[in-house]
């Protein structure tokens, strides 16, 4: 599991758009929607890179976390892939089904 | 010398004893030899005595030999089972040992990344907006970046300085204002629902 601090900013973005589908809005911040049986779901922002930093700060990437529903150990499974986008679906309808989502 | 075995026997009047057997032969074995050196000549009976003795003496020590050697074999099991408790015991500590350093890694990880926290209102958010209510923001300073936070519509935004990290999170509200604003509540789900009512009590687009 990659450190907190080990997230490549371009990675998270890309592994968000390519396995949940989420589309970002190019505006001040990269911000999309996660789209669950045709309904805005949840709303995640990937900052873009500040001072020449390549990587998220741990306290950007735990606002994502927190934006994704999703803890530290999930959080690394989407980034290093064990985590498709079908096993988010299935963890979000789960929170669904006991209304936290 | 077999007369006086004779006699002894008489003496004692157990012909049959074990004792007298025994005694019997070690003097018939004695009897082609001549005497040690030293011999005082012992009568039948001292002799019996003395060769009984050395014997019971030499099973006596024996005996306590063997004894002394189980409780050393018993002692040394006993060791290889608390040796093998205490290592089981140290698995544990090491594994301890392991949590520990995790637990310290990630309070290192949160003290190095613990930000400079101010709380703010923003009485204004863009030019188009009208702004009902101040809308409360967290502002976070850290090392590189400044994160700024609207925590109850779950929005926030960045920028390498807290006036552009403002400036972001207000179009960052505005854009989620206009999504939320065109989409009927049937495309939205629990927690956008719960965003449109909260903007729409703090903003208004003119």
């Amino acid at each position: 599991m990659p450190s907190i601090s080990n997230y490549k900013t371009k990675m998270v973005n890309n592994c968000i758009r390519r396995k949940l589908g989420i589309d970002f809005r190019h505006g001040p911040e990269p911000t999309g929607w996660y789209y669950l049986d045709g309904k805005k779901r949840l709303r995640v922002t990937v900052p873009k890179e500040h001072g020449g930093r390549s990587t998220l700060s741990p306290r950007t990437v735990k606002k994502v976390m927190n934006n994704l529903r999703i803890d530290k150990e999930e959080f690394a499974m989407l980034y290093e892939c064990p985590m498709s986008g079908k096993d988010y679906e299935i963890k979000i309808r789960r929170m669904i089904s006991i209304g936290q989502v | 010398m077999a007369e006086r075995v004779e006699d002894s026997r008489v003496r004692r009047g157990s012909s049959s004893s074990y004792g007298d057997a025994i005694m019997k032969g070690v003097i018939a074995d004695l009897s082609g030899h001549n005497p040690p050196a030293g011999w005082k000549g012992l009568t039948d009976k001292e002799l019996y005595y003395e060769s009984f003795r050395d014997l019971w003496g030499y099973s006596v020590e024996a005996k306590g030999r063997v004894e002394r050697g189980e409780n050393i074999r018993g002692e040394i099991k006993e060791v290889k089972e608390k040796v093998g408790e205490l290592k089981y015991e140290l698995d544990n500590v090491k594994l301890d040992v392991l949590t520990c350093k995790k637990i310290m890694n990630n309070i290192y990880e949160e003290l190095c990344d613990r930000p400079i926290l101010k709380e703010t209102w923003l009485y204004d958010i863009d030019e188009k907006f009208k702004v009902l209510q101040p809308i409360p923001i967290v502002i976070e300073e850290l090392e590189e970046e400044v994160v700024a936070s609207f925590p109850e519509i779950e929005t926030y935004a960045t920028g390498v300085n807290e006036a552009e990290a403002i400036n972001n999170l207000k179009k960052s509200i505005t854009e989620l204002y206009r999504d939320l604003m065109n989409a009927g509540d049937n495309e939205l789900g629990k927690m956008p629902k719960i965003w449109k009512r909260i903007l729409g009590k703090l903003i208004k687009e003119i």
